[in-house]
């Protein structure tokens, strides 16, 4: 593994100006698969209550 | 003697994991394995790709949406190319099974469709300055996210599974045209889209350094999308399976 590629916290955020498009993908990513994983784990307890 | 036994053997195994129950309890007990080793592989991968590799010398630190960008549209092709073989099996050897899987699939391919559209359209703003471009590749995935809604919105059409099912198997067999197209374009017409880096043929055009999260960012989000395949056909069990016994005792 490669040394950390940033100084500091807000270098991490920031990334030259580029941050708020990393952070906006990153975001996107973690709200779609964590919803997708909730959804259809109601699904599944929807379905189960039905077939009780 | 030894091809007899082994025809066998794969009939056997084919048998039994086609069988819906056998399959549902199978992937019951895989789905926690599974679901915790691909979120650890994903979530090192994506801290190590984010927070220690070196910036890129012409993109900047824009490049790092690759990992997330590259495994959503590669887990998208891939997802489809299940689909259409699963939709073979169906109506080769008419495995119910294989009709729920390719069913199961549809919505997590759009899901995932979806995601590579938007990082990349994302990526596009620092990397072309434009968001969209209707060049090859950018409207082949477009496509093929329209293909993945088109063929849920037709099996949810129809009251009679039997006939959804195998509609969406043939549309989905006919779509796959598209995948070596995606593949392709970047190659076959001129687009902002660099050729693909990273060919089973040739050595990869990435520095090692970013290639390997790269390729752990792409194995774990496979498992992870395969937990969610796990999850969307058990749905699809429950819907069709629900007067069996089985499913009434499991539940």
């Amino acid at each position: 593994m490669s040394n950390f590629a940033f100084s500091s916290l807000s270098d991490v955020l920031n990334m030259d100006g580029h941050g708020v498009y990393v952070w906006v993908v990153f975001s996107l990513f973690l709200i779609t698969i964590s919803t997708s994983f909730y959804i259809f784990n109601l699904l599944i307890k929807k379905y189960q209550k039905r077939v009780k | 003697m030894l091809r007899e036994i082994l025809i066998i053997v794969i009939k056997k195994f084919i048998h039994q994991f086609a069988s819906p129950k056998t399959y549902f309890y199978q992937v019951n007990r895989l789905y926690p394995w599974l679901l915790y080793i691909s979120l650890f592989i994903y979530l090192f991968a994506i801290i190590w790709g984010l927070l220690f590799t070196p910036k890129d010398f012409v993109q900047g630190h824009s490049y790092r949406i690759i990992y997330f960008h590259v495994p959503a549209s590669f887990v998208a092709q891939s997802l489809y190319a299940a689909m259409a073989i699963s939709s073979a099996v169906f109506l080769i050897w008419r495995v119910k099974l294989a009709a729920y899987l390719a069913r199961s699939i549809a919505p997590i391919g759009a899901m995932v469709t979806f995601i590579a559209l938007v990082s990349g359209s994302i990526w596009g703003i620092p990397t072309w300055g434009t968001w969209w471009e209707w060049d090859a590749r950018i409207t082949s995935t477009l496509i093929l996210f329209i293909m993945y809604l088109g063929l849920i919105s037709l099996h949810n059409s129809f009251n009679n599974f039997d006939k959804a099912d195998k509609l969406l198997a043939y549309l989905a067999i006919i779509g796959f045209i598209q995948i070596p197209i995606i593949k392709k374009s970047v190659d076959w017409w001129s687009s902002l889209h660099q050729p693909a880096s990273i060919t089973i043929s040739d050595k990869p055009s990435i520095d090692p350094s970013m290639l390997y999260p790269l390729f752990m960012s792409m194995i774990g989000f496979a498992g992870l999308v395969a937990c969610l395949v796990i999850l969307s056909s058990k749905v699809q069990i429950y819907i069709r399976e629900k007067n069996k016994s089985w499913v009434k005792d499991h539940v």
